[in-house]
C-alpha cells in the first residue's frame, strides 16, 4: 500500500538534488587547486539550491500524500525498497538544507585554508545525507543516511575546529551513535511487529500493541532528544558548536538540531500516537525546562558563539513543546519554527564567523562599538538578532506565537513558563547585541575590521529576506504544511480512539 | 560406500590444492631466492583453480560421500569461497611483506595452502572426526606460520604459546567428540541429531561433552575465556599471518560451529544456547572493552575480533536460517574489511620500522590521501556505521536475534557496538586531527594495492548493494 | 482601504526615504509628511477599514472612533512640531527612528484587534529605545538597553495576556475587556501601565527619557505613555484600581519631582504625575472621567512637549543638565524662559492655560463622583506641580544665583517649533470649544466659573507664597545634589536616601531594582545553571566514558603474557561453567 501521488514532475527530482552533491564530491576528488574547488562546491550546492526550488514550486499543497515519490526494489529479501518522497512537513526542510547547502560554502570561503578540498568534499556528502534523511520513506534508508551523517561531521568538527575540537568530535560522535543505535533496534523490532517491512507509510497504518508502542517511542525518543538536544542530553552541543568551524555550526545550529525534531514528528508521533499522548507530559516539561534553562545557560556566556548555542537549546525547547502539546496550531508553529530556527540561528552564525575573521576573538569583552566600524554588518546582525529574540515582523515571532498559542491551549502554566523563557531571551540577546554593537571601540582589531563583502553579503540578505518573508506574510508556508498536519491530528485522534475502545 | 570416481571429482577443489600445495614444494627446491615470488604467483593460481572448481560444483551434484563424512552443498560452498577470498588476498599482502621480513621463503605460501585445504574440509566436513581432521591440518600450518619470524623472539614465542594452548583446546575438543561418541555411538552428524532427539536433552554426560565441544571451538574463534592466546599470537605473527589467520580460521570454525551446534545439536538447543548466549556477551564485552586501551594496533585488532567473534556468535544464538546466514554473511564481509585494515597495516612496514603502535599512524593524511581514505572506510566499517559493509553485517545478526526474540542480547550487543567505536574512531582521529610527526615511507606494491582495491570495493560494495550477497548467503544453508 | 489612507503608512514608508534626501530637500520632506498625515487623520471619517486575515484571525487596522481620532490627531500635530523641533539634527537615523516611531503609534492608535496592536506596540519598542541609543554615550546605552528590558517584558506579558484572552473568549478584538479577574485580563493590564508607567513599574521613564538626545525626549515624552494611556480608556474604562493607580502616581510623581535637580529628570516624574490624573480619569470611567482624560492627555501632550522643548534646548545651548549650576538664564534666553512659562503655566493649570481647561475637568469628575479623597489629593499634586515645575524649575533655571553661563538663544527652528505649541497652550485654554467637540462623549463642562477659577487660583498662590518663603530650604544644592553623582552606585545610593526620608527611600529602591539587583540576580542565577550544566550533567557522561577506559586498563592487566595464566584461564572457565550448569541443571 503505497499511499502517495505520482510524481508531478517526470524526472527523480529528489533522488537529484540528494546526490547531486555527493556526485560534486567525487568529482572533486579529481581536482588539486583549492581555488577552483571553491568554486565548483559552490556551482554545486547553488546548483542544488536550484533544483530544489521546483520542489516547492511544483509542491500540491491539497493532499497529505507523498509526493515526488521514487519506489524502486533495492534488497528484496529483507523486502528494504529505494522509497523517496516528502510531504507538508519534510519537504519545507529539504528546501532549507539546500538553501544553507550553499551558504556554508560562502562562509567558508576565507575562513577555511587547510585542506580545502577534504573539508568541501566533507561538506558536500553532509548535505547529501542530510537531504536524504528528509526526503527517506524507507526506515532502511533513512537509518543510513542518518549515521552516514556523523562520518563527514566528525571529520569536519574534529579536522577544521577549534582548540578543544577533538574532545568535541569525540563528543558528537558517541553522543549521536549513543542514541541512534537504539532507534536501530526499535526500527528492527518494527519491522517485525509491523509485518516484516521497513515501509513508514505502510507501518504508520499498523496498530502496535501497547508495549511495542511505549519501548520503541522510547528507543525512537532517545535518538531524536539527543539530536535536539533536549535537556537534559544536550551537553554535547555547546561543545560542538562552539569548536566547529562556521560552516560546521551553521549546519549543525540549522540542519541537525531539526533532523531531532523531524524525526519526532515523522516517527515517534505518527507511527505511537498512544505512547505520545502518553508520554506528553514528561516530554513537555522538558521542552520547559529545556527553554528557560537554556535561556539562563546562554546569560551566563562570555563567549558569543557558545552564547549562541545556548540558545539553540531554548529555542529548540519551544520547538518540542510547540509539537508536545498535540495540536495543529502548536505543531504548525513547532515546523514553522524549526524552519525560523534554521533560518536564524543559522545567520547568527554566520555573523559570528564572519566577525570572527577580522577580529580572531569570540570574547564578549573583546567587543564593542561595531556598529561605528561596520556599519553593514552590524545592520544585519541587528535584523538577526532581534529575529531571534522574536519581535513581530520576523519570522521567529509566527512561530513562538503559535506555539505559545497551542501550548496555552494546552496548559496555561507551560505557556506561562515558557513566556518567561522568550523574556530570557531578550535578555541575553540584547545584552550581546549592546555589548557587541553600541558602547565605545575598545580592541583595536575592530578599528581595522573592513565590513563585509559581496558574498556575505549576498548570504546574509537571503536570510534576512525569509527573515521578513516569513515574518510579514507566513501563510505561504503555513500553508505547505497545513494539511499534512491536519492529516497528522487526524490520524493520531482516530488511532488513540482505536485504543480507548480497547482500553 | 564405494570409492568411486564420483567422489573424486566433487572433492577435486581440496584435491587441486593439496596437490598444488605438493607440486609448489617441490618446485620451492629448484627455484632460487630471488624467484620466491613465483610460488606466490602460482599458489595465487592454484586458488583460482579451486575456486573455479568450487563454482562448477556448486548447486548441482552435491551430497555427502566418503561415507557421509564429507559434503558438497550451497553451505560449504559459500564458506569455502570466503576461504579462498582470504588466503587469496593473504598472500596478495605477504609477496611484497615477507620480503621486507626477510623470510622470503616457498613453504610460507604451501602451508598458507595446506592451512586452506583444512578449512575446506571443516566446511564440507558432516562428520565431527573429518571436522577435526580439517581443524588440525588448518591449525598446524598456522603455528609454524606463526612462527615463521625465526629471528625474531616476539614470532617465536607467539607460536609456542599458540601451538601449547592450540594442543590444549584440541584435546579439550577431542574429550568432547570422544563424550558424544559415547553417548550416542556416532559422530556423523545427522546421525548425532537424530540420536540427541531421542536422548533426553537434560543428560548431564551430553551436556558436558557440549560444554568440551563449546570451549574447544570457543578457543579457535578466541571467544572469552578461551581468548587468551590472541592478543599475544596475533602480536607476535607475522602481519600478514595475524590477517590471515583473523579471517580464514575464524570464518572455518563458525562454519563447523554453525553445522555442529544448529546442525546436529540442533535438538536440544535448550541445553548450550544459554551457554553461547552469555559466553558472547562476555565475548563482545571484553573485546569492545579491552581494545580501549591498547598501543599496539595489532593488539587492538586482536580485541576487536575478538569482540567481533562475539556478534557472529549471536547468530549462532538466534539460530534458524536467518542466524546461519547472517553468521555467514557477517564472515564474508568480515574478510573484506579486516583484510583491508591488515592490508594497510603491512603498508607501514618497511625497512626496520614496524609501523605497530597506534601512534604511529598520526598524521597519515597529510601525507597518503589514499591510504587514510582507505583505513577511515576500513575503520567505520568495523564500527559498523553505515554506508560500509559492516553495517550490514551487524544489521542482519541483530535481524536475526530480534526475530528469534533476544531483544535485550541486541540492546547489550548495540551498546557494545558503540563502545567499541570509540577505539575505532581514535585511529580515525590521530590519522586526520593530528598533525604528522615523522616521515611516511610506505611500502606499495601492485599487490598490495591490488588486494586493498578488493576490500575497499567489497566493503563498499556490500555496504551499499547487499541484496545479491545477501541473497546468495540465505540460498547456500544447510537444512538445519 | 480605499477610502480611508493609514497615515502610518506615510510615516512608515517614508521614513525609508529619509537617509537619501540631504539638505533642505530633507528638511522639507521632514515638515511635508506629518504635514500630509496630518490632512490624512483629519480628513478621516469614523468606520472600519483595512480589515485583513492572517493566521484564520481577523485583523483590523483601521478601527476609527472618535477616541482614535482624539489621539491620531495630537499625535499628528505633535509629531510635525516636534519635527520642526530638530530639524537641525544632522543625523538621519533619529529621523528615521522617530517617524518609525511616530507610525507605530498611529498604527497602535488605530488597531482594531490585538495582534495589530501588539505588532505596532514592539515596534514602538525598539524604535524608540533607538531614540535613547542615538545620544551614544554609555550612560544612555545602558539606560536604552533597561528600556528595552523593561518594555520586552511589557510585551511578552501583553502577548501572554493577549493569547490567553483569545483562548477564554475566542475573540482577538480590541474592545473592552470584562473584568472577569482571569489571568489574561491581568496580563494584558500589565503589559499596558507598564508602558504609562504606573509606579512600581515606572522606574524606566525617569531612568531613560532624561539620557535620550534633546530632541529624541521630546517624541518620548509624547508617544509611548500617550499610547498606554489609549489603550487602557480603551480596554480599561472604570476599572477601580486604576483610579488608586492615577492618584498614586499624580502625587508620587510631584513628590519626587520637587527633590530633582536634573532638569529633565524632573520633568519626567512630571509625566509620571500627570499621567496619573488621566489614569485615573480613566478608572473612574463615568464620561466626564473619560472626556478629562483624553482632554488632559490632549492638552498635556502639547505643553508638556513645550516643556521638555525649552529645557532641553537650555541644555542644548549650555550644554547643562543640573539646575543646581544653571542660573541667570532668563537674560540671554528670554525667549525660551517665556515659551517655558507658558507651558509652566498650562501645566499647573493656569486659567486660561489649556491645562485648566483639561485637568480641572478630571478633578470635577472625581467630585461629580463623590471622591473625596481623591479630588483632595488631585488638587494638592496640582498645586505640587504648580511648586516645582513653574516656580522651582524655571526660578533655578533662569533667575536664582546668575552662573555666569554664556548662552544664547537656541536655533530658529527650535524656537519655531516652541512657538507652535505655545500658541497652541494659550488657543486651547481660551476657546476649550474645538477640544471638547472632538471628545469622544458630549461635554457638558464649563471650565471658567467662578469657583474653579478662584479655587485654583487661591491654592496656586498659596503655593507660590510657600515657595518664595522657603526658597532658600529648597535650593537644589542642599537638596539633590547627591543624586546624579551617587546614582548607579548600588547600596551606598539607597544609604544616603535613608537619609532623606521614605520616599527617597523607595524611590532608590525601585530604580535600584531595576538596575543594580534585578539583573545582577538573574545573572547569578544562569552562573549557578552553568555551574550545574558542567559539573553535574556533562559530568557525568564523561564519567561513564572515563570509567569504560579505567575497566578497560585493570582488566588489561589480565593479560599477564605468561602461558601458563592463560591455560589456567581456560580451565577455570571450562570450571565455571560446569559448576554454574550442575548448579542450575543443565538448563
Amino acid at each position: 500500500m503505497i499511499e502517495a501521488v505520482h510524481n508531478s514532475l517526470g524526472i527523480p527530482i529528489l533522488s537529484i538534488v540528494t546526490f547531486l552533491p555527493l556526485a560534486g564530491a567525487a568529482v572533486l576528488l579529481f581536482v588539486r587547486n583549492a581555488g577552483l574547488v571553491r568554486w565548483i562546491a559552490l556551482a554545486v550546492t547553488v546548483a542544488d539550491f536550484i533544483v530544489s526550488i521546483p520542489i516547492l514550486l511544483n509542491f500540491d499543497r491539497t493532499t497529505y500524500h507523498m509526493q515526488f515519490v521514487e519506489h524502486y526494489q533495492w534488497i528484496p529479501s529483507w523486502n528494504i525498497t529505494y522509497f523517496m518522497g516528502v510531504d507538508g512537513i519534510s519537504v519545507l526542510f529539504v528546501f532549507l538544507s539546500a538553501l544553507l547547502g550553499w551558504i556554508c560554502v560562502v562562509a567558508s570561503w576565507k575562513a577555511i585554508e587547510q585542506r580545502v578540498k577534504e573539508f568541501m568534499i566533507a561538506l558536500l556528502v553532509m548535505q547529501t545525507a542530510m537531504i536524504g534523511v528528509f526526503c527517506a520513506l524507507d526506515f532502511f534508508l533513512f537509518y543510513l543516511f542518518w549515521e552516514a551523517m556523523l562520518i563527514p561531521m566528525y571529520l569536519i568538527i574534529g579536522v577544521w575546529g577549534g582548540k578543544n575540537r577533538i574532545y568535541a568530535a569525540f563528543k558528537f560522535f558517541l553522543y549521536t551513535l549513543a542514541g541512534s543505535i537504539f532507534m536501530l533496534i526499535g526500527i528492527i523490532v518494527l519491522y517485525f511487529a509491523g509485518g516484516e517491512t521497513f515501509d513508514i507509510i505502510a507501518l504508520m497504518h499498523q496498530k502496535f500493541s501497547l508495549p511495542v508502542q511505549l519501548w520503541v517511542f522510547l528507543a525512537f525518543f532517545l535518538a531524536f532528544a539527543i539530536k535536539v538536544p533536549m535537556f537534559p542530553f544536550h551537553t554535547w552541543l555547546p561543545d560542538a558548536h562552539v569548536e566547529a568551524p562556521t560552516a560546521g555550526s551553521i549546519i549543525l545550529a540549522g540542519i541537525l538540531l531539526k533532523m531531532g525534531t523531524y524525526g519526532l514528528l515523522r516517527f515517534p508521533m505518527a507511527l505511537f500516537p498512544y505512547a505520545t499522548s502518553y508520554y506528553a507530559i514528561p516530554i513537555i516539561v522538558l521542552s520547559v525546562i529545556a527553554i528557560i534553562y537554556g535561556g539562563f545557560l546562554a546569560l551566563a556566556q562570555t563567549d558569543i558563539k557558545k552564547l549562541i548555542a545556548y540558545s539553540s537549546i531554548s529555542h529548540m525547547g519551544f520547538v518540542t513543546l510547540g509539537l508536545f502539546v498535540l495540536n495543529a496550531t502548536g505543531i504548525e508553529g513547532g515546523i514553522l519554527q524549526m524552519l525560523n530556527h534554521g533560518i536564524t540561528t543559522g545567520a547568527l552564525f554566520l555573523c559570528i564567523g564572519v566577525i570572527y575573521e577580522r577580529t580572531h576573538t569570540r570574547e564578549l569583552a573583546a567587543y564593542g562599538g561595531l556598529a561605528k566600524a561596520v556599519p553593514i554588518y552590524t545592520t544585519f546582525l541587528a535584523i538577526f538578532v532581534l529575529s531571534s529574540l522574536a519581535i513581530p515582523g520576523t519570522n521567529s515571532f509566527i512561530g513562538e506565537l503559535l506555539i505559545i498559542t497551542g501550548a496555552f491551549g494546552f496548559n496555561k502554566v507551560f505557556a506561562g513558563l515558557s513566556i518567561i523563557g522568550a523574556m530570557l531571551g531578550a535578555v541575553y540577546l540584547l545584552g550581546m547585541y549592546k555589548k557587541i554593537a553600541l558602547g565605545e571601540i575598545t580592541n583595536p582589531h575592530i578599528r581595522e575590521a573592513w565590513d563585509v563583502d559581496g558574498r556575505e553579503i549576498a548570504a546574509m540578505a537571503v536570510l534576512a529576506l525569509f527573515v521578513f518573508w516569513i515574518g510579514l506574510n507566513s501563510a505561504p508556508f503555513l500553508d505547505i504544511m497545513h494539511v499534512s498536519v491536519n492529516h497528522l491530528i487526524e490520524q493520531m485522534n482516530t488511532v488513540n480512539g482505536y485504543y480507548a475502545t480497547i482500553n | 560406500m564405494t570409492f568411486d570416481i564420483y567422489n573424486m571429482v566433487l572433492i577435486m577443489p581440496e584435491i587441486i590444492v593439496l596437490s598444488g600445495a605438493c607440486l609448489l614444494i617441490l618446485l620451492d627446491l629448484v627455484l632460487d631466492q630471488n624467484q620466491k615470488h613465483i610460488i606466490a604467483y602460482l599458489s595465487l593460481f592454484v586458488i583460482l583453480i579451486a575456486a573455479a572448481g568450487t563454482w562448477m560444483f556448486a548447486g548441482n551434484n552435491s551430497g555427502e560421500i566418503l561415507g557421509r563424512m564429507f559434503t558438497i552443498d550451497g553451505y560449504s560452498t559459500f564458506f569455502k569461497m570466503v576461504f579462498y577470498l582470504s588466503t587469496f588476498l593473504a598472500v596478495l599482502l605477504s609477496i611484497n611483506y615477507i620480503k621486507v621480513e626477510g623470510v622470503e621463503r616457498g613453504e610460507y605460501y604451501v602451508l598458507m595452502l595446506f592451512a586452506l585445504s583444512g578449512m575446506m574440509i571443516m566446511a564440507s566436513g558432516t562428520d565431527l572426526l573429518s571436522i577435526y581432521v580439517g581443524l588440525e591440518l588448518m591449525a598446524l600450518s598456522i603455528y609454524v606460520l606463526t612462527g615463521f619470524i625465526q629471528y625474531n623472539g616476539r614470532s617465536n614465542e607467539a607460536a609456542m604459546k599458540y601451538v601449547i594452548l592450540g594442543a590444549f583446546s584440541s584435546g579439550v575438543l577431542l574429550y568432547g567428540i570422544s563424550l558424544v561418541y559415547g553417548i550416542t555411538g556416532t559422530t556423523q552428524l545427522s546421525d548425532l541429531s537424530t540420536a540427541v532427539k531421542n536422548q533426553g536433552s537434560m543428560d548431564m554426560a551430553l551436556v558436558l561433552a557440549i560444554i568440551f565441544l563449546v570451549a574447544g571451538f570457543g578457543f579457535k574463534v578466541a571467544a572469552v575465556p578461551f581468548h587468551m592466546w590472541a592478543p599475544d599470537v596475533y602480536e607476535g605473527a607475522p602481519t600478514s599471518i595475524t590477517a590471515f589467520m583473523s579471517v580464514g580460521p575464524k570464518a572455518a570454525s563458525f562454519a563447523a560451529i554453525l553445522r555442529v551446534f544448529l546442525g546436529a545439536l540442533g535438538p536440544v538447543s535448550v541445553s548450550w544456547v544459554n551457554l553461547i548466549a552469555a559466553l558472547s556477551i562476555v565475548t563482545m564485552a571484553v573485546g569492545s572493552i579491552v581494545a580501549l586501551s591498547q598501543t599496539n594496533i595489532k593488539r587492538m585488532l586482536a580485541y576487536s575480533s575478538i569482540a567481533h567473534a562475539g556478534y557472529a556468535l549471536l547468530g549462532l544464538v538466534a539460530g534458524g536460517p536467518d542466524g546461519i546466514a547472517a553468521v555467514m554473511l557477517y564472515m564474508l564481509i568480515y574478510t573484506f574489511m579486516n583484510m583491508g585494515i591488515f592490508g594497510t597495516i603491512i603498508l607501514m612496514r618497511k625497512g626496520n620500522f614496524r609501523g605497530e603502535n597506534i601512534e604511529d599512524y598520526t598524521g597519515l593524511s597529510k601525507v597518503n590521501k589514499g591510504t587514510a581514505l582507505l583505513m577511515l572506510i576500513f575503520l567505520f566499517s568495523l564500527a559498523g556505521i553505515p554506508p560500509t559493509a559492516g553495517f550490514v553485517g551487524k544489521f542482519y545478526i541483530f535481524m536475526a536475534l530480534i526475530r528469534s526474540g533476544y531483544v535485550p542480547l541486541a540492546v547489550i550487543a548495540v551498546i557494545m557496538s558503540a563502545i567499541s567505536a570509540y577505539f575505532y574512531i581514535r585511529i580515525v582521529m590521530l590519522i586526520y586531527m593530528k598533525e604528522p610527526t615523522r616521515e611516511f615511507d610506505l611500502a606499495r606494491s601492485p599487490a598490495n594495492s591490488l588486494a586493498l582495491a578488493i576490500a575497499a570495493a567489497g566493503t563498499i560494495l556490500i555496504g551499499i548493494l547487499p541484496a545479491w550477497f545477501l541473497d546468495m548467503a540465505k540460498s547456500a544453508i544447510f537444512p538445519g | 482601504m480605499t477610502d480611508w489612507f493609514h497615515p502610518s503608512i506615510l510615516f512608515i514608508a517614508g521614513a525609508f526615504l529619509i537617509p537619501f534626501l540631504k539638505g533642505n530637500v530633507r528638511k522639507a520632506y521632514l515638515v511635508l509628511i506629518p504635514a500630509l498625515a496630518m490632512i490624512a487623520v483629519f480628513s478621516t471619517a469614523e468606520g472600519t477599514y483595512g480589515t485583513h486575515s492572517f493566521l484564520g484571525h481577523e485583523i483590523i487596522f483601521g478601527k476609527v472612533d472618535k477616541l482614535s481620532l482624539v489621539f491620531s490627531y495630537v499625535f499628528t500635530l505633535m509629531a510635525f512640531i516636534g519635527m520642526v523641533y530638530s530639524l537641525h539634527v544632522e543625523d538621519p537615523g533619529q529621523h528615521m527612528a522617530a517617524f518609525l516611531y511616530v507610525g507605530s503609534s498611529l498604527g497602535a492608535v488605530f488597531a482594531g484587534d490585538y495582534f495589530t496592536l501588539f505588532i505596532f506596540w514592539e515596534i514602538m519598542a525598539f524604535t524608540s529605545a533607538y531614540l535613547i541609543f542615538a545620544k551614544r554615550e554609555r550612560r544612555s546605552i545602558e539606560a536604552g538597553f533597561r528600556y528595552l528590558l523593561v518594555h520586552v517584558f511589557g510585551g511578552a506579558c501583553l502577548l501572554g495576556g493577549i493569547i490567553l484572552h483569545y483562548t477564554d473568549t475566542g475573540s482577538t478584538l480590541f474592545g473592552p475587556i470584562e473584568h472577569n479577574g482571569s489571568m489574561g485580563f491581568y496580563l494584558i493590564m500589565i503589559g499596558f501601565i507598564v508602558n504609562a508607567a504606573v509606579p512600581p513599574l515606572h522606574a524606566w521613564l525617569p531612568d531613560a527619557y532624561p539620557e535620550s538626545t534633546v530632541t529624541g525626549t521630546v517624541f518620548l515624552s509624547i508617544f509611548t505613555t500617550k499610547v498606554a494611556l489609549y489603550v487602557l480608556a480603551r480596554a480599561f474604562p472604570g476599572t477601580e484600581i486604576l483610579v488608586w493607580f492615577g492618584t498614586m502616581m499624580a502625587l508620587y510623581g510631584v513628590i519626587y519631582a520637587t527633590m530633582e535637580n536634573d532638569c529633565r529628570r524632573l520633568l519626567a516624574y512630571h509625566m509620571v504625575s500627570q499621567l496619573g490624573y488621566m489614569i485615573a480619569g480613566v478608572g473612574m470611567g463615568t464620561e466626564i472621567g473619560l472626556n478629562g482624560a483624553i482632554a488632559h492627555a490632549f492638552t498635556y501632550i502639547i505643553y508638556k512637549g513645550l516643556l521638555f522643548m525649552a529645557a532641553g534646548s537650555v541644555i542644548y545651548v549650555t550644554g547643562i543638565r543640573k539646575l543646581s549650576e544653571m542660573g541667570g538664564l532668563y537674560k540671554t534666553m528670554p525667549l525660551t524662559f517665556i515659551l517655558y512659562m507658558i507651558g509652566g503655566f498650562s501645566i499647573s493649570a493656569f486659567p486660561f492655560f489649556s491645562g485648566f481647561v483639561s485637568k480641572s475637568m478630571v478633578v470635577a469628575a472625581a467630585s461629580h463622583d463623590h471622591r473625596a479623597v481623591v479630588t483632595l489629593l488631585l488638587t494638592i499634586a496640582s498645586s505640587g506641580t504648580f511648586l516645582s515645575t513653574t516656580l522651582k524649575l524655571p526660578y533655578h533655571m533662569f533667575f536664582g544665583h546668575d552662573s555666569g553661563i554664556k548662552a544664547k538663544e537656541p536655533p530658529l527652528n527650535m524656537l519655531i517649533g516652541m512657538g507652535i505649541a505655545a500658541f497652541l497652550c494659550i488657543a486651547i485654554g481660551v476657546f476649550p470649544g474645538p477640544l471638547y467637540s472632538v471628545l469622544p462623549y458630549p461635554v457638558d463642562f464649563e471650565p471658567y466659573t467662578g469657583d474653579h477659577i478662584t479655587g485654583s487660583l487661591g491654592i496656586l498662590m498659596f503655593t507660590a507664597l510657600g515657595f518664595f518663603m522657603l526658597l532658600k530650604y529648597l535650593h537644589p544644592k542642599n537638596l539633590i545634589s547627591l543624586d546624579t553623582d551617587w546614582s548607579y552606585r548600588m547600596g551606598s545610593r539607597v544609604f544616603m536616601r535613608i537619609a532623606k526620608g521614605p520616599v527617597g527611600v523607595y524611590e532608590g529602591f525601585i530604580t535600584e531594582v531595576s538596575n543594580t539587583i534585578a539583573l545582577p540576580v538573574i545573572y547569578s542565577f544562569a552562573g549557578i545553571g552553568l555551574w550545574i550544566d558542567r559539573n553535574i550533567v556533562d559530568r557525568f557522561v564523561n564519567g561513564v566514558a572515563n570509567f569504560v577506559l579505567t575497566i578497560s586498563a585493570s582488566v588489561r592487566r589480565i593479560q599477564t603474557g605468561f602461558l601458563q595464566h592463560y591455560a589456567l584461564g581456560m580451565v577455570i572457565g571450562i570450571m565455571v561453567i560446569i559448576i554454574i550448569y550442575s548448579l542450575v541443571g543443565g538448563g
